[in-house]
Order: C-alpha cells, then structure tokens, then sequence
C-alpha cells in the first residue's frame, strides 16, 4: 500500500519540476499518446474483445476513433486553449493589464470504467495532459485485459513519472483515494460517485464525476416509428445495453407500444441476424455477478421479445418487456444490459411529471415530428444531456460539455471542456507602480467628494456602445486628472 | 429535520417553474437593488455595531460593489440565459446543437461575517439570475446584519422561492442533512471540509471560497511610498478581515528597512497619528477573534503599533519585522490588522518560500520591472493575482474570483456567478429524415462501413484533406 504514497508523490515531484508546462512538452506527450493509439491498434482491439466479446469494428468506432478525434482537436487547439485570455475592464483599470491566465492544477486522478474501458480512460487523459498536469491513470480492475495493456503500453509512450498507471481493485483505490490530488475524476455509479467525493473532501480536491441514472426515452405517437425503432435499438443494445447514455426505458401512449415492440423486432433481425448468439456484432455482458443481476431484473415481467440467457458465456438476448409497472424492480436501478422496458403514458405532460418525480439521468430522448414538443421537454425536465429524435449522439459531438446533474453527476469533459475540466483559470492583473493618481480616492481619511467620485468610477448602469467606450475613456482622462489635482 | 418542512416548500415553487421566466428573475434582481438602496443606512449600521466597519468601507464593498454586479446582470442576462450553439461536425451538419442553461433547483448559500451583506448578496444574484430557489443562511457572528437580513429580505423576495434561515453551528448541521441541488460556502477551509463531505451525501455540486496565507512579494526595484499605500490599504481595510488582504510581506531586508519608514506614514496619512479615534479605521468582529489575534503579537519584533485595547476589539495597525517562519503570525492566516514583513535574501527564495506553502486565495508582486512581476506569476500559483496592488482583481467583475487547493474550489463574480449556478445541458437536435446516413453507423459491421464512418466523424489535423 506503501506504493500508492510513492506513486502520487513521484508523480507530484515531477510536476514540481516544472516541465510538463512547456507546451512543447504536452505536444510531444500528445504525440506519442497518438502514436500508441495507432501503432497498437490491434493490441487494444485484442483487449477489449477479450473483456466485452466486442468485435473489432464496434471496438474502434466506439473507443478508437472518439480518442483519435480527441487527439487530434488538442493538439490543433492547445496553443490558443492554453493562452491568456484578456477581458474587459472597467474605468478604474483602463490603463492596467487584466486577463485571465490557464494554469494546471498539478496532479490528477482519472478512475475508468469497465465498459468503455480504453475510451473512458483515454479521453479525459487527453485533456488532462493537454492542460499541462501529472496525471495518475487508474483503469476499472473490472475489464482486466485493457486494464493490464493500458498499465504496460502508457510507460512504453509517455513520460513514466508524470502518467503513471496504478492497477487494482477496491482496497487499492481506497487507499489511493487517501493521497491528496488536485482534481479527480471518476466515471461509474452513483453510490461509489459519493464515496469519491467524500474521500475528495478531506483534501479540499474538486471533482468530476460521471455517473449514471436511467435514461428515459419519450416517443411521441406523431413521429415515424421505423426511424426511431431503428436509431433507438441502435443505442439500446450495443456494448450489450452497457452503455451509461443507453436509452434505459422507453415512455409510450398504449396505442403505439405493440408497433414500436414490432419495429425493434425488425431492426433486430436486420442488425443481428435469426441468431443473435451468433452475430459477431453483438457483445455479452461483462461479468457473472451483473449477469445475474440484469437475469433478476426479468422475474414477473411481460417478455414480448427475448430474454433467451446463456450463463456460461454471459449472453442476454435483446429483450422487450412490455406493461411495464413503474414501481417493478427493472424500473429501481440503472439496468446496464440487454433489456427495455415500456411504460405507457397518456400524454406528454404525464411523461414529463414521471421523469421529473426521478432522480435527474444522465441523457434523456424524446423522438416526434413535433419541434415544439421536443422543445417543450427539454425546457421542463432537467438532464445531463440531451439528444431529440436520436439516441447516444450528443456523446459524439466534441463542442458538447459530456456530464450528468443530481444523482447523474457533476462536471463535464470532452474536447475543449475536458481542457477547461482540468486547468485553474486564475485571474490576473497587473497594475503600474507608478501611477498613484486615481488610487488616492480610495484611501482613507474618506469624505464625500471621494465616495461621489467612487461611485463615478465603478457603477456602469450605462449602455456601453463603441462611442460611449470613448466618452467613457475620456472622462475617464479627465476625472484622473482632477482628482490628482484635487487629492495630489 | 427543522428544516424539511421549508426546503420542501422551496422545492415545490422550484418544480412549478415560478423562477424560469427572465421577467421573473429580473424583478427578483430589481428588488434586490431596491432593498440596498432603501437599506443603505441600515446596512452601513448594522456592520458599525458588528465590527466597526468604518462607512466608506460599507458603503464600497456592501452597497457600490454589489449593485456594480447588479447592473452587469441586469444588463447582460438575457444574453447569458440564451441557449449556445455550438460548431457541428460533418455528420451533424443539418441538426440544431447547442448549450442549454439550466438552472440546479434548490440551492444553498451560506455567507461569512467579513463582508456579511457582499458575501451572500453577489452569490444569490447569480443564483436568482440563473433560475434556481434561494435559501441564504448569513453569518451568526455579525449579529446586527444577520437581524437586518433575516427581517427584511423577505419584504422585498418572493417568500416562495426565496428564504433566509438564522442558524448557529448545530443548526447548519442539521441544515446540511437536507438535499441541496448546489451548495456555495464562504469561509474557513476546515469547515469547507465538512460542507463537502455533507455535500458528497447527496452528490451535490459546490463552490466554496476559502482562504489561506496571501504573501506579498516587494522587489528591491520599487517606489516605496506607493507600495506601502497600497499594501497598507490592502492590510488594513476592515481592519485586516479580509480573505483577499496580503498577509505577509517577503522582501529583502534593506527593503525592509525602506518600507518601515513609508508604512508608517502611509498609516499616519490614512488613520491620523491616534488610528484608534479614526473613524476609518474598524474593529475586531467579536472576543474570540480578538483574543486570537492579540497573540499572534509576540511574532518579530513589533515597528509599528501594537496597541490592543479588549473592550473596544481595537487591535492597531500593526507591523511586525524580522519575522520567522517559525512565529505564531506564520502559522495561520492573520485575518487582522498585522502585517508580519519576513525577510528574504532574493525573489528566487521569495518564490521558494511560497510553493512550500499551501496555495493561497492571492498573491501580490510588487517591482518596477515588469519582468520580476512575471515570474512570480509565472513560478507561482494562486486563486488569484495582482501586480503592484492589492486587493483590485476582486473588484474587476470580469475577472473570475475563486481559489485553488485549499484556499478553494469554483470561482464567481460577473457571468461567473451565473455559470456557478447554471448546469450547461448538451443538447442536440436531430433531424427524423436522412436516415441513409445513420446506416454507416449500424450492424451489421463492415471494414467498408467504418472507412467510411471514419472519414465522416474523424477531426483531421489541419494541412491533411478532408472529405466535405
């Protein structure tokens, strides 16, 4: 355990030193991060087949391609993400320099999950680089084989102290959480998401934590179902349902529920064949322990389609429940597998009054041909994020900031967000030592001309157009000089 | 709980959406600068008998400064409340993506007694302007003020959506046991621990604003006497009850022995040569702090000051010399009017002395040559920064106010304050139609497909071809 204190504290050494600042330095680490992405690509693949049963194709559009992007967009956009930002100033510091200054926050924790495993470790790693800190990588123990090819491929690319790679299960990652970071963040559940933070308390350490919830999916009876079924089933069933935006249950009116279990049915065929075992395109569940728990979730539901299991290779079939009872065990918990409730509702507004009694999810979908009612849910229901008429998608979308609110978590990462995630935007100004003229107002004795003046100088009830900037700037000349002359 | 009953009362204007329509936040803001226009007096009263604080003071800090951040929120909040639309990629192009500002719910604000009007009045404008309820639990410490707050802010906020709660230290506990949907504390760094850990029982995002050691470097290139204005002004505002004030000075000590000279005449133009009858000059805000304070004396030698007097809580203005390290003025922040000068051989071993240390909420520089105040900034880090001044950065709305490490997490101010208490929804907007595209994207797989999905999705860098 001794290990976890040499590990954080090399790792702050390094930082101390001064030289992942350089920009230089970041490029040449986001380099060999890339160079690594691609000169092992088949490596990685190998990997997370092995934990997810996960074709290549799905491998690398899901976790390969989102982290080359990544790469990409930072190392284009790190000389303008890292440099000073000027902002406006007001009469009094007119003449003075004011901006605000990215800086590192030092040494950060990213804690994966095991469902993405390569992606959910990457991406926020690029980020954090970027933003010039040490980082400590430490993958899910969970989907042991990317695990294990992250903890031996990072130290063959990247600096070995500044982005170590720590491997273990619970006991080690409460002892890590013990070391003091500057930042962490941590993709998995909610209940675990709380232990983090309380560990992230006792040093003060801001957080980002991407959990989950359930992700309601609204259908309006006014929409083309075959689209939606289709875009629906996509996001549904891949990686198995274990995806933590994966639309978790669906919200119908009754007329409509036997056409949407229909469309599903004919968009599985058409993606999984007759046999689903047998598609190379379909994953299995991760572990026994979660297979049983998703199998639990099935006792005295409808099963309109599905629900064939498989223990010894972890295989759930795409199942459908129907009728489903709000207060039923698969509508308690995030389901994180194969299988889709339907509950029927009367209307919009009884959809937006079941998702608001909830706890906030992470992604919620409403499909309809209406804009205004797509509108209309968005603006009465609070969520992570959002996708209309699709599911999944604004995951993809890098100028999207990727978070939860409530139960589903706090922060956001992706893209330029994951830069700003990881920086201290700290404020700079910086004042001439030798203009004391307007500083006068504000030193004691006081008196009335000097609270009168004061006020001149700092309320800005006015409209500030270019012209009134200059009316501004000049009385701003002329105010100074009459009060060097008054208070001189 | 006591306090269940008036959270869920909060909650239930919360979900009746009374508090979305900018109409409503802008009367809301409106009132707000009412009640310090027709409170000004009262408020410039209540912080006299709380901690002397000398009028001027109130009136910038708790009455100027505040309705400063009014009007930029007044002015700019339909702006800020608009929905962001974002650059799309090649595959999104015909679809609507953008930044959704949605307020948190129900949020809790909980102030300290140094600035007691400013600290939770800049805090709840941002919370009004993005949309959320309000509960505000001002300081018990500043007792007047608390009086003040807790019996006329209801005359001017919707009683609804908007509550103060009057509470001591047990009673806070119990008010944390409540869920909150944000948190923004000002304060200690120990007790920030505590509203973090009561905060992560319910995954509750926060800011909290705490505070630390604010050294401030004097290079031996300098104008003296405007340095020491300025850091004597810095000091000894509110007499020295500041989160932001410099703490400590590190210079040489030939500049010691310059400044000495100069802040003594600085304190002599400010508060006459008897400060204790100055009425620009405060006082310690209650016993426990003065006692505190007083100790810390026996620090150094004293230069300047010294004087005590425990029934008014006078503490002079004070400057202590040669301190070390090791005093007791080094072990914790001052938070009065002391200002301990450490003697440093060299700017490099100011900046040492400085890393070693836990990150404070600001760091001062003072030099004529720009290029010492550089790399200080540059070989250092804080909440904040200012160059030759102090305390100013705060007052610039458009600079973000925060700290880092144990001096703080969060920042606010201006549209800082708005975005503190907005959650940035990613939201995109499909279109039903070109599901031909989408095909790329679904299984069966194919090598074909993804060459293909490749070309569509990837960010290319810059100088290689695209297909568009």
């Amino acid at each position: 355990m001794e290990r976890m204190k040499e590990v954080v504290g090399r790792a702050r050494a390094a930082f101390n030193s001064g030289r992942c600042r350089s920009l230089e330095f970041r490029m040449q680490q986001l380099k060999a991060l890339e160079r690594m992405v691609q000169e092992k690509e088949k490596e990685i693949l190998a990997a997370i087949k092995a934990d997810l049963h996960k074709c290549g194709h799905n491998a690398y559009s899901h976790e390969i391609l989102g982290v080359l992007g990544e790469l990409a967009l930072a190392m284009d956009k790190l000389p303008s993400w890292a440099a000073p930002q000027p902002v406006k100033r007001n009469l009094l510091t007119m003449r003075d320099e004011a901006y605000i200054c990215p800086e590192p926050l030092g040494v950060v924790l990213i804690i994966g999950a095991w469902n993405y495993p390569f992606v959910l470790v990457m991406q926020p790693l690029v980020g954090a680089i970027a933003a010039g800190n040490a980082v400590v990588v430490k993958p899910s123990e969970i989907s042991e084989n990317t695990a294990r090819l992250v903890a031996d491929l990072l130290p063959q690319y990247l600096d070995r102290e500044l982005y170590p790679v720590v491997t273990g299960g619970v006991p080690e990652t409460t002892e890590l959480l013990t070391q003091r970071f500057d930042h962490i963040l941590y993709t998995g559940s909610s209940a675990v998401g709380k232990i983090v933070m309380a560990a992230a308390a006792k040093h003060l350490t801001p957080v980002t934590l991407e959990l989950g919830g359930k992700s309601p999916c609204y259908i309006d009876k006014d929409c083309d179902l075959a689209v939606a079924c289709r875009r629906i089933t996509w996001g549904k069933y891949m990686n198995c349902g274990q995806t933590c935006i994966a639309p978790d249950y669906i919200l119908c009116d009754p007329s409509i529920q036997s056409k949407v279990v229909e469309n599903i049915k004919t968009t599985l065929q058409e993606f999984y064949g007759e046999d689903v075992k047998s598609s190379p395109d379909y994953e299995r569940i991760i572990n026994r322990r979660h297979f049983r728990r998703i199998l639990g979730l099935l006792e005295g539901q409808k099963i309109a389609h599905g629900g064939e299991a498989d223990e010894a290779s972890c295989f759930i079939a795409p199942t459908i429940l129907t009728d489903v009872s709000p207060e039923s065990k698969v509508m308690e918990e995030e389901i994180f597998g194969p299988v889709l409730p339907i509950l029927t509702v009367k209307s919009v507004d009884e959809a937006i009054e079941f998702i608001n009694r909830r706890e906030k999810p992470l992604a919620l979908y409403v499909f309809s041909n209406n804009k205004k009612l797509i509108k209309r849910v968005i603006s009465e229901t609070s969520s992570g994020g959002v996708t209309g008429n699709d599911v999944i998608m604004h995951f993809f979308l890098s100028t999207l900031p990727f978070g939860g609110v409530g139960n589903s978590g706090m922060g956001a990462y992706h893209g330029k967000h994951s830069f700003e995630t990881f920086s201290h935007r700290r404020a700079c100004l910086i004042k001439d030592l030798k203009m004391e003229g307007t500083n006068k107002l504000r030193y004691p004795p006081s008196s009335q001309k000097k609270v009168d003046w004061a006020r001149f100088f700092l309320l800005k009830r006015f409209n500030k157009g270019r012209a009134g900037l200059v009316i501004l700037a000049l009385l701003g000349i002329v105010a100074a000089v009459v009060v060097k002359v008054s208070f001189g | 709980n006591p306090y269940a009953g008036l959270v869920n009362h909060l909650r239930a204007a919360w979900l009746s959406g009374k508090t979305r329509p900018m109409e409503y936040r802008m009367a809301q803001l409106e009132a707000l600068g009412r009640f310090l226009d027709e409170k000004k007096q009262d408020i410039l009263e209540a912080t006299a008998l709380d901690m002397g604080k000398p009028s001027f003071e109130a009136y910038f800090t708790e009455i100027l400064l505040c309705k400063n951040e009014l009007n930029d929120t007044l002015n700019n909040l339909s702006h800020w409340m608009k929905d962001e639309h974002v650059d799309k990629n090649l595959v999104m192009q015909l679809d609507s993506a953008f930044i959704r500002k949605d307020p948190y719910g129900v949020v809790l604000i909980i102030a300290p007694w140094n600035y007691p009007i400013h600290l939770f009045l800049v805090p709840l404008i941002g919370a009004i302007a993005a949309g959320n309820c309000v509960v505000v639990k001002p300081s018990e410490i500043a007792k007047n003020t608390e009086r003040l707050v807790a019996e006329m802010l209801s005359c001017y906020l919707d009683n609804d959506c908007f509550a103060v709660v009057t509470a001591g230290v047990q009673e806070t506990t119990r008010l944390l046991e409540n869920k909150f949907d944000y948190i923004f504390f000002t304060g200690t760094p120990s007790v920030g621990r505590i509203i973090m850990t009561a905060a992560a029982k319910h995954l509750t995002p926060v800011t909290l604003e705490l505070g630390g050691k604010n050294p401030c470097y004097v290079s031996d290139t300098c104008e003296v006497q405007n340095v020491a204005r300025r850091v004597a002004w810095g000091r000894f505002f509110n007499a020295g009850q500041t989160c932001v004030a410099p703490d400590y000075v590190l210079c040489s000590v030939e500049m010691q022995e310059k400044l000495m000279p100069a802040l003594r005449e600085a304190i002599t133009e400010f508060f006459g040569s008897n400060p204790r009858e100055s009425p620009d000059f405060g006082r310690i805000v209650g016993d426990k702090q003065f006692r505190r304070i007083r100790a810390l004396l026996c620090s150094g030698r004293v230069a300047i000051g010294g004087q005590t007097d425990e029934k008014e809580r006078y503490v002079a203005p004070t400057v202590l010399a040669d301190v070390l390290p090791s005093d007791p003025a080094m072990q914790e922040e001052i938070f009065g009017p002391i200002l301990p000068i450490v003697v440093v051989a060299n700017m490099d071993e100011a900046i040492d002395f400085i890393n070693a240390r836990p990150r404070p909420l600001a760091i001062y520089a003072f030099s004529c040559d720009s290029k010492v105040v550089n790399q200080v900034l540059e070989r250092t880090s804080s909440g904040g920064f200012c160059g030759n001044d102090t305390l100013m950065h705060t007052a610039l709305t458009s600079l973000p106010f925060g700290g880092i490490g144990n001096s703080g997490l969060g920042k606010y101010h201006g549209k800082f304050t708005f975005d503190t208490f907005t959650h940035r929804r990613g939201c995109l907007h499909r279109n039903m139609g070109l599901e031909a595209l989408n095909a790329l994207r679904y299984p069966p797989y194919s090598q074909q497909k993804l060459g293909l999905l490749s070309a569509t999705f990837e960010v290319k860098r810059k100088g290689m071809c695209t297909l568009l």
